[in-house]
């Protein structure tokens, strides 16, 4: 079995509360990554995410959906911050953003394509994993 | 994108806090979904939160959207107000709780929703204009700490804008 296939349970806390702006043209996924690092924050969570897109990538499944501007409204986004299987600090946005007619369009952001048009206001929290507890076949093994 | 003013430094503006309390607020019939949070909060003492809506019922609701700034003040503005005949479902959305420079609540709410017609839509809440309309609307509440967002005018981009601010 390998850990791709194990259920991970983290037993832990919420840390610090994490109050951002992300000015133009920053991206929206690197910024958030950014803040991280600064802060030497490992895990975190999207508490709340508003504000605008110049143009969205938008990821699902296979398929690279580019949603053109100017100006797209961040209606939702979650998310979170953490390492990636080499160690590197990845944030992931998921979201919806909606056009000039209130379309909306769904789907993950992809990294380093989504600026930020006119402000991003962020509410992140630490996520602080007390250490991982592996649950197989229903059984916990610490 | 080119804005009117100056490129400001830093491009990441960020606070931090320890954590707190969280709070599950429900809202009743016939309130203000915006309005009806920031007196529940203020009441409670909170100014800055971030905010999830889990989903509930309104009457009705006005909304704008991001459209181009005719008159080139501004890269972008909103566009004129979309009222929305109820019953509105909200899906889901998002808010942002601060404060202006004369300390009086500002809230910035974005959500996905559908309308008596049943067609989805998103877009920026407007206050004073979404009444609940179904008992309990829940609200998911972070408040921020000493790490609150204050709104001031913004040179870069002619706007006023939540920024992170040390509060006392």
């Amino acid at each position: 079995m390998t850990g791709a296939d194990k259920t991970v349970v983290e037993e832990g806390r919420f840390g610090r509360v994490i109050t951002a702006r992300i000015r133009p043209n920053v991206d929206l996924v690197e910024g958030i990554e950014q803040i991280c690092t600064e802060l030497g924050i490992v895990r975190a969570e999207v508490r709340s995410a508003i504000g605008s897109l110049t143009d969205a990538v938008l990821l699902a499944g296979t398929s690279k959906k580019l949603v053109e501007g100017a100006g797209l409204e961040i209606a939702l986004a979650s998310g979170h911050v953490g390492p990636d299987v080499d160690g590197q600090l990845r944030a992931r946005l998921f979201g919806l953003v909606s056009d000039g007619d209130g379309r909306p369009h769904a789907g993950e952001f992809a990294r380093g394509e989504n600026p930020v048009f006119v402000t991003l206001e962020l509410v992140l929290q630490e996520w602080i994993p007390d250490g991982p507890v592996e649950l197989i076949l229903g059984e916990r093994h610490g | 994108m080119q804005h009117p003013g100056p490129a400001l430094e830093p491009r990441v503006l960020v606070e931090h806090s320890p954590v707190g309390a969280e709070y599950r607020v429900s809202l009743p019939v016939g309130i203000d979904l915006l309005d009806g949070l920031s007196v529940t909060l203020a009441a409670l003492g909170i100014r800055s939160a971030g905010i999830r809506l889990a989903g509930g019922v309104l009457s009705r609701c006005r909304f704008v959207t991001g459209i181009p700034d005719p008159t080139g003040f501004r890269i972008a503005t909103h566009s004129p107000a979309n009222d929305l005949a109820g019953p509105v479902l909200i899906i889901s959305g998002g808010a942002i709780l601060g404060v202006d420079e004369r300390a009086r609540s500002r809230i910035h709410c974005h959500a996905m929703f559908t309308g008596g017609d049943g067609d989805l839509r998103s877009g920026h809440l407007l206050p004073r204009s979404c009444p609940v309309a179904e008992p309990g609307f829940p609200v998911w509440v972070t408040p921020t700490g000493a790490a609150g967002f204050e709104s001031r005018f913004d040179e870069e981009t002619n706007f006023h804008l939540m920024h992170p601010a040390r509060t006392p």
